[in-house]
Parts: C-alpha cells; structure tokens; sequence
C-alpha cells in the first residue's frame, strides 16, 4: 500500500458539507435514494455493498486529491466516512 | 442427439439506428451513417481524423443508474440489443427454467474505451491507480455477464474473441449449445465500442482504414476497384435462440433456422487471407446444414473494403460455390454501417436473417467502379427484391484465421 500512503504535503483540507454532497450524489448515482442521506445513516442500510465502497473511496480520492488507505477505511455511517475523510485531510 | 435451432428475436443498436425495420429501409434505400471521426491525443493534443460510423444520438438509451458505473460502451449497447432480442422473441423469462437458457457474446476489443480511460489516468494524470472497476468495465465477457445478471440466467455464459469473426463465433458456438441439449436458449451475439483515440490509432497505423473520401459517406467501397481500405463503426447485434421444441411449445415467432455453422482457420499470416482459407468455413457449413450451393440465394458478405479481403472473398465464393457463385445475390452493408469488427459476424447474421424474412437484397453502396477480380453480383448501390430465396449465409472472417460461415434457413 506503498502508493496510497503519500498524503503528505500536497492535499488541501477537505469540508464536511464537501464529503457529504459527494455521497449524496453517488448515492443517488447508484440510483438509491439520496434524500435518505444523513450523518447517521449506514452506508450498508442505504444500500452500498463493499463492492460500491471501493468505487465511493475512488471517488473520494479523486475527488479531494488523496490517497486513502482501504484498510483503514472502516466507516459504517455516513458521518464515520466524513470524520474519516476530513481528518485524513488534516494529515490526522 | 441434434436439435433444430431457431432464431425467434433480434435486437440491434447500429449507426443507421435501434429498430431493425428502419435500418433495413436505409440499407435498402443505399443511405450510410460514415461520417467524419475526429480523435484527440490528450497528451499531444493532436487529432487524428478519420471516416467512422457513430451510434446517431438516442440510439443508445442511457443505462440503469447501478449498471452505468460498472460498465462501458460497448456492454452498455450488449444489454441494449439483447434486451430488444428478448422482448422480439416475445420470451418472458420469468416463466421459463433459467438454467437452461444462456448467454454468447462476441467482441474483439473489448472495453478499450475503459482500458484508455486507465492508463491516462495512471500514465497522464499521474494518479496512483485506476478505477476499481476497470477490471469488470473491460473484460471481454462483461456483455455475457451482465446479461446474464440483469435476466437472472445461469446455463451457458461464454465470451469469445476472434478479431472480426468474434460474434458470428458466439452465435454459431450458440447453436451448438442447443443443438446438443446444453441449453434450450441463448441469447448470442455482439458488440463492439472502439471509437476512441487509441484504438483507432491501432487500425490506422496497421493502414487499414480508408481515407476520407470528397463525400466521407462513400470512403468505404467494398468490391469496387477504388476501395482503398474499410470504415470502423461500433454497435451491437444480438439474436434469440431457441431450441426448435422450446419455440414452437411456447408459441414463439419463429424468424428463422441455423441450420449450417462452419468454423474453421485460415492458418497462415495474421492478417493476410488466402482463398482456401475462405471458401472452407463456406463449405464447412454448407455441409453441416446438407445445404446444396444452389439453395443459397442470398449472402451477406465479409466485404471489408479493403483490396486483399475483397477479391480473396470474391475467388473464395467462386471456390465454394462452383458455377452457382454468379447467380448468387450478395452484399456488404459495411459501407452502410462500418465494419462493426467484434459484432459484425451478428450484424451480418441479422441482415442475412432479415433478407430471407423480407426476400429482398440490401445493396452494396459506393459501388461504382468495376473490378476484374470481383465480378460477381454484389447488388451494386440500390437493394432489390427476391422471391423464392429458402437460404441464406453470412461470411465473417478475423485476423488470426478464424473463419466463420452461418447457414440460415426460412421459416416458412
């Protein structure tokens, strides 16, 4: 995992709001209901399989300029990927 | 054990459109969908013009919203023209024994268009990886897969990649399910989505496609003594098998029988073709089916447009077929809707099918300019009526040396 362990120095801190629109839209994408995303939702009830976990964490990725290690990627909520996600971006 | 094989639907998503019944009215009428292509190179930012056959905008239906992400185009048109196939055969799937129905799909490039996407991602954009599903977006046997998924089939499904012969493989490899009691259908065929910077670049420097001509419409010329290379078009052709029981106790439209199916290798050069190469899977099939040369009334040729497939076709036929090769009628529509390589075997397949449902024969458009080496009848510019044409068959043949022929048979 040599090459998703490179964060430092290069990426930009990342917004909540930023993250959670991202979901949202690629919730609504995978054409389930967008409008049911809340922080406390779980990824797995909104119906995200692990499959679509590794595109979501792509999309991040590309999205926010980063890399995020997928073993360490273990959220079950909505609100545990935006935590995760803004921290990584704050080199936490 | 050998059973019948009938065809009972087709489903097409072409450049000259999505409804079989149109598209048969423009080949007919000699219209062409060439256009110009222009291709950009993101790293160099030069372009790469060429004429192509495109999907017109709204052929292709926008995908269901948890398919979308995970494939490319060219499954995308696959599940396209499979779904029109099934609901042509009039098949609710539902009420049959899924086991026993499966899926052949044939394509030559594959997901390039997903595979270029990959490595401007990691090569250009520097980025540390691919999409996660470019694994599942490219691979040869999505189209089975997917099809297979979204109707909940699980007999046979299989992939093959034989160049241009790659979906006229699949549905003579079909065929052979049904006839020997591995499946009671099969939903066959193929697609093929390759209009992108590098796969171009790929059949270009192997100078292979035509230039653009004054009239980019007529840059491919099959058979003409001025053709001077073929056209690439992308799209998808798929067709419903069944056994001929399982149609007739469930009251299907039967549009047709396979009844010849030869396969067999030039085994030779990569790319160049040799007579004998050609006239075998002809003969091949016309054995398999106990078909006499003169019951062949109509075919659907390779007729790439290119000057060694044209004329090695033309003495291949002459080979096959004896005397019968001049009162054949025979055509190639890739002037009309570009060479569809991975799915131009189905395409074919389908317009073969649709000549003896119709008995009439599409024409070869662009056909102006006599050549001694093809002095056959390829029913020059302007289709026409035939009555009386019991068979048809539908030549295909790939770099590599896979050489296919269909037999196909009148339902009445």
């Amino acid at each position: 995992m040599e090459a998703f362990a490179a964060n430092s120095g290069r990426i930009r801190l990342v917004r909540a709001d930023e993250v959670m629109a991202l979901i949202r839209e690629f919730v609504q994408n995978l054409g389930l209901d967008g409008a049911a995303c809340t922080p406390e939702s779980e990824l797995r009830s909104l119906g995200i399989d692990s499959l679509q976990a590794v595109d979501l964490v792509f999309q991040l990725e590309e999205r926010f300029d980063m890399q995020i290690p997928m073993e360490q990627f273990n959220a079950k909520t909505i609100g545990d990927a935006i935590a995760f996600v803004v921290s990584l971006s704050q080199g936490e | 054990m050998r059973r019948r094989v009938a065809v009972t639907g087709v489903g097409v998503v072409s450049p000259l459109g999505n409804q079989l019944d149109a598209v048969w009215s423009r080949l007919m009428a000699g219209h062409s969908a060439v256009d110009v292509g222009r291709f950009k190179n993101a790293a160099t930012e030069t372009e790469l013009a060429v004429p192509v056959a495109r999907l017109p905008e709204g052929v292709l239906a926008a995908p269901a919203r948890g398919i979308a992400g995970m494939t490319d185009r060219f499954t995308q048109m696959a599940l396209q023209a499979a779904a029109s196939a099934v609901s042509d055969a009039n098949l609710d799937l539902a009420s049959v024994d899924r086991s026993r129905v499966g899926v052949s799909n044939g394509t030559c490039m594959g997901g390039i268009s997903e595979t270029e996407v990959g490595f401007d991602t990691i090569y250009l954009r520097r980025r540390p990886k691919v999409h996660p599903f470019t694994v599942v977006r490219t691979m040869y046997n999505a189209p089975s897969s997917f099809v297979a998924a979204v109707f909940e089939l699980t007999g046979p499904v299989l992939a093959y990649s034989t160049t241009c012969s790659s979906s006229a493989v699949a549905i003579g490899e079909a065929t052979r399910m049904i006839r020997h009691g591995y499946a009671d259908t099969m939903i066959a065929g193929g697609s093929e989505s390759l209009l992108t910077y590098s796969a171009i670049n790929c059949w270009h420097s192997a100078q292979l496609l035509a230039p653009i001509a004054g009239q980019p419409h007529e840059s491919c010329r099959p058979f003409s003594s001025d053709r001077n290379g073929t056209v690439l078009g992308e799209g998808a052709a798929f067709v419903v098998l069944e056994s001929w029981e399982h149609a007739v106790a469930r009251g299907a439209p039967i549009r047709g029988e396979i009844v010849g199916y030869g396969c067999t290798a030039d085994s030779g050069h990569m790319t160049q073709p040799s007579v004998s190469g050609q006239a075998r899977p002809m003969i091949s099939a016309l054995n398999d089916g106990g078909v006499q040369v003169d019951e062949i009334g109509y075919l659907q040729a390779h007729g790439t447009g290119t000057k060694a497939n044209d004329s090695t076709e033309t003495a291949a036929i002459k080979l096959a077929f004896g005397d019968h090769a001049r009162a054949l009628a025979m055509s190639s529509s890739k002037a009309q809707l570009g060479h569809l390589v991975g799915a131009a075997g189905a395409m074919g397949f389908v317009i073969a099918l649709h000549a003896l449902r119709t008995q009439s024969v599409p024409p070869t458009a662009n056909l102006h300019q006599f050549d001694e080496a093809c002095d056959l009848d390829y029913v020059p510019l302007e289709g026409r009526q035939k009555s009386g044409m019991s068979h048809a068959m539908c030549n295909s043949f790939g770099f590599g040396g896979t050489a296919v022929s269909l037999v196909l048979c009148s339902a009445s």
